[in-house]
């Protein structure tokens, strides 16, 4: 059932444009589906000013000990960001409100938050990022995640630009909490497209973002 | 009364030419190294009434705007779009 949602937000997605930085430009919206195995995310915001964004999401996850869905509505904001010339710096936190359903215990009251780091250039990537859902009875998932890839070539903006990806998660409420992902990325106007498998498991990824 | 009428008509060409003219305005720009950089200055812009079409050059972080015949689009217009868009302006040059 996950998988159709997913792909029926892709479709979507791709109807009409859609997400990838949590905090985009004035007046911008953004879409970030993100599937693997035994989780799947779905953000959707709209940017008030270029330093917050406002959206709702959604957190599925199958762990060792729990499966359950998460609801939230949260604020992003843009801590800092660092322009120069040839790079882009950028810090973001997340924080959200909203409910935990399961089919195994009462709904309860659940929070989320996040923190993220990221540095690009046009031929480097690398992001750090920590993030945490828990609710009021105890239920948690948290997730760390480090990125970093490169451009095998420089593309122009309205040309397809390919990245090479590795990308590591830690997920300690998960079977297989640590994954090592290597995948492509391939950014085209406003949109991106990740896939990958990791390495141990072959576990797929893919995700999508895009801005509208 | 005809020089009158002359040095009228000169002065109404002069400012009907200056409001008539496009312009276009080239903006170098700080932190954009994507196509999701670009595409957010390029949005922000082309909300505005007079602007016309947006160019970008990413190798040179170059903006380049035409503005439509007739429409105005100052040097803070400028700078409030591209900070909208979450970038820096460096410099800003005109030419009619």
């Amino acid at each position: 059932m996950k998988l159709f949602y997913f792909f029926l937000l892709v479709t979507l997605v791709a109807v009409q444009s859609a997400l990838a930085n949590p905090v985009t430009f004035k007046g911008g919206y953004g879409v970030m589906p993100a599937y693997n195995k035994d989780w799947f995310d779905v953000q959707l915001n709209y940017s008030i000013t270029n330093r917050y964004a406002v959206g709702a999401s959604s957190y599925y996850r199958e762990g060792k000990n729990s499966t359950a869905e998460f609801g939230i509505a949260q604020v992003n904001y843009l801590v800092k960001r660092w322009n120069e010339l040839d790079s882009q710096t950028n810090v973001n936190a997340s924080v959200g409100f909203g409910g935990r359903h399961d089919s195994e215990r009462d709904d309860a009251v659940a929070a989320y938050a996040a923190l993220e780091a990221d540095y690009e250039t046009r031929r480097i990537y690398s992001q750090l990022s920590a993030e945490t859902l828990q609710s009021d009875d105890n239920v948690q998932f948290s997730r760390y995640r480090a990125r970093g890839g490169v451009a095998p070539y420089k593309a122009k903006f309205d040309e397809l630009n390919t990245w090479l990806v590795m990308q590591v998660d830690i997920m300690p409420e998960m079977e297989d909490s640590v994954r090592m992902t290597p995948m492509v990325r391939l950014f085209y106007n406003n949109y991106v497209l990740e896939a990958g498998a990791s390495i141990d498991e072959g576990i797929p990824f893919v995700a999508g973002a895009a801005h509208f | 009364m005809k020089k009158g009428i002359m040095l009228s008509a000169v002065v109404l060409a002069s400012l009907f030419s200056r409001v008539a003219h496009a312009e276009e305005i080239t903006i170098a720009v700080k932190g954009m190294v994507c196509s999701f950089c670009v595409q957010g200055i390029k949005k922000t812009f082309l909300r505005k009434d007079g602007v016309e079409q947006v160019d970008v050059d990413l190798d040179k972080k170059i903006v380049t705007i035409k503005t439509k015949a007739g429409a105005a689009l100052s040097d803070s217009d400028v700078k409030e779009s591209i900070v909208d868009a979450g970038y820096e302006v460096l410099s800003i040059d005109r030419k009619a």
